[in-house]
């Protein structure tokens, strides 16, 4: 592994930073299960539409 | 009634009035039925577009698939219908039927045959049937023009009096409206590519009417002659032959460009359900169901994808190529970003405007996709949407870190995402040099299932970051996150280091719980094991 590039990162990761990551992690991971859920309810498959033939 | 054939072959210069007389004069049809026919305008096109030269007509050709409808329907009908059928092959150089016969006699120029082979654009199985006359068809598709993909090809082999000739296309054949309608043929051109790819059976359309039907539904009291098929009727179809139905709700034009790429990129000709709709007059006009076979798209590089998309690279598809049995092979649809005025669902006084797709099928012709029915081997287990909801979280994640400096990229990452095979894979990795030494024989050695799904992240300059490999046969509870393959070494030190101090720091213990932490985890692991990169 590269130790000099592992350190000037280490030293970036401060507090301020760590408590802004937490905060974009946070509104990130809200986001990603509204997503979710809103696509999972548009990929729902009607039942009626399973029964009606294709017939052009 | 088809007239005899009399001469094994003949050799005819192409031009669309010739094709039209040949349809005519081979089906035993007449000319007023063929000249309306939509498939003569779109082989006008497409012939064009091939530059086709020259027709060889194969008289008294026996074609298995319409060989199993004639017995299965038409050999039992009072009319004398002809069990035989007439092939024309088509060719892109010019020859007379004197250089043909000196290829069969044996005293042509050297390399003849290898000249036909290299000039060959496919054939056209014509049908004896007095209107739906356009059998087994496979033709050459548009060249790619680094746009054009078609993953759904596989190879035909061609017998001609003795010559071999090959071409990479997918069966298409029009409906006969008696033992197949339009979901019928839909099915039967997708389980030709999946026939080779999963080593199935390839049933023909009288048998794909009958495995259909075996599923009743109410008020369809007969199978043959066949006036359709509903969609339960067609996932049954796909269980009989031993496949598993896999049925996604495409009305959000996003959700199906990013499901059609997916699968289709493996090689699986999907089967989509369409309304179509008369829009040339207000109110538009629903003309009814339609089903087609999905057999290629075209991606745009220039396309602004819509925002909540904006990290797939599907997002970029602005036409798909298919099958449709009304029009021809690869028929393009394109997405336009035009709506159609649809009957409310919930409010049937209320129209709604609705996203839909530009037909092949002339103007004022449109249609809004309803359903995508993937034919899938039963190990594919994994649906697509899984792997995606994984990597919008991963993505969210390293945008959080592009945003505070913490990783170098330009731009957002684009999420190339499919399902593969562990073979296509190792060979990717093994024919480049995107991974070396070490790595590369770490990666290639891993043990790994026969399907995966992998999720490649592209950087600005479209090269390859990360892979990210999902193990598709496992079940989604699982932890069906195989591995990482790393490419870009700086990249992935900083996810590596990032990941190992985030899993030292109480502060970020609940993202240990969510779907991100399976990837940062590995990336933590790695750190640890201070492994090779």
């Amino acid at each position: 592994m590269d130790n000099s590039k592992d350190m000037i990162l280490i030293n970036k990761f401060t507090v301020e930073i760590k408590n802004r990551l937490n905060e974009e992690i946070q509104k990130a991971t809200k986001f990603a299960k509204e997503e979710k859920s809103r696509l999972e309810k548009a990929s729902k498959i009607d039942p009626k539409i399973l029964h009606e033939p294709f017939t052009i | 009634m088809s007239v005899a054939n009399s001469q094994p072959y003949e050799v005819i210069q192409y031009n669309i009035e010739h094709l039209k007389d040949l349809f005519v004069k081979k089906a035993g049809s007449f000319p007023h039925v063929v000249s309306n026919k939509s498939h003569l305008r779109f082989f006008d096109e497409y012939f064009k577009k091939l530059n086709t030269q020259t027709i060889v007509v194969e008289n008294n050709y026996v074609d298995r698939d319409f060989l199993e409808d004639f017995t299965g329907y038409y050999a039992r009908c009072f009319e004398d219908y002809k069990r035989k059928c007439v092939r024309l092959h088509f060719f892109n150089i010019v020859f007379t039927t004197e250089f043909f016969d000196s290829i069969l006699s044996g005293i042509c120029e050297k390399d003849a045959d290898k000249k036909l082979q290299s000039a060959y654009l496919g054939f056209i199985v014509v049908k004896p049937l007095p209107q739906t006359i356009i059998g087994r068809t496979c033709l050459k598709t548009y060249p790619p023009e680094g746009r054009r993909i078609f993953p759904s090809l596989r190879k035909y082999e061609v017998n001609l009096f003795g010559i071999n000739l090959y071409l990479d296309s997918l069966a298409f054949q029009e409906q006969d409206k008696v033992v197949a309608a339009c979901a019928t043929s839909a099915l039967w051109s997708a389980f030709h590519g999946t026939g080779k790819f999963f080593h199935h059976h390839i049933p023909s359309p009288v048998e794909i009417t009958k495995l259909a039907n075996t599923f009743p539904e109410e008020g369809n009291t007969r199978s043959l002659p066949s006036e359709g098929l509903t969609c339960a009727q067609m996932a049954y179809a796909i269980q009989r032959i031993s496949l598993e139905p896999f049925l996604i709700n495409i009305k959000d034009l996003n959700i199906m460009k990013t499901n059609v790429y997916a699968y289709l990129k493996l090689g699986i000709p999907l089967v989509m359900g369409i309304v179509l709709y008369d829009v040339s007059q207000k109110p538009h006009k629903p003309l009814g169901k339609h089903a087609v076979t999905i057999t290629g798209y075209n991606l745009d590089s220039t396309i602004l994808p819509s925002e909540s998309y904006s990290f797939l690279k599907a997002s970029r598809i602005n036409k798909i190529y298919v099958h449709d049995d009304q029009v021809g092979p690869f028929a393009r649809m394109v997405f336009d970003g035009k709506k159609v005025s649809s009957i409310d669902e919930i409010n049937e006084e209320k129209f709604t405007e609705v996203d839909s797709l530009d037909t092949s099928w002339g103007a004022g012709i449109r249609a809004i996709p309803e359903i995508l029915l993937a034919p899938l081997y039963h190990k594919i287990r994994i649906p697509f949407n899984a792997v995606r909801d994984m990597i919008r979280s991963f993505d969210l994640f390293i945008e959080s870190l592009r945003e505070l400096e913490l990783v170098v990229l330009s731009r957002r990452l684009e999420w190339d995402i499919y399902l593969t095979t562990v073979s296509e894979f190792k060979k990717s990795i093994f024919t480049s040099n995107d991974v070396v030494s070490d790595y590369r024989k770490d990666v290639l050695s891993s043990d790994m299932p026969r399907f995966i799904w992998r999720a490649t992240a592209l950087n600005s300059e479209n090269k390859k970051v990360l892979d990210l490999l999902f193990d598709a046969t496992d079940i989604e509870q699982g932890a069906f996150f195989l591995r990482a393959v790393e490419y870009d070494r700086d990249f992935a030190l900083k996810l590596r280091t990032l990941s190992g101090l985030l899993n030292k720091e109480e502060m970020f213990n609940k993202l240990k719980i969510e779907p991100v932490w399976k990837f940062l985890g590995w990336f933590a692991k790695k750190h640890e094991e201070n492994s090779v990169l």
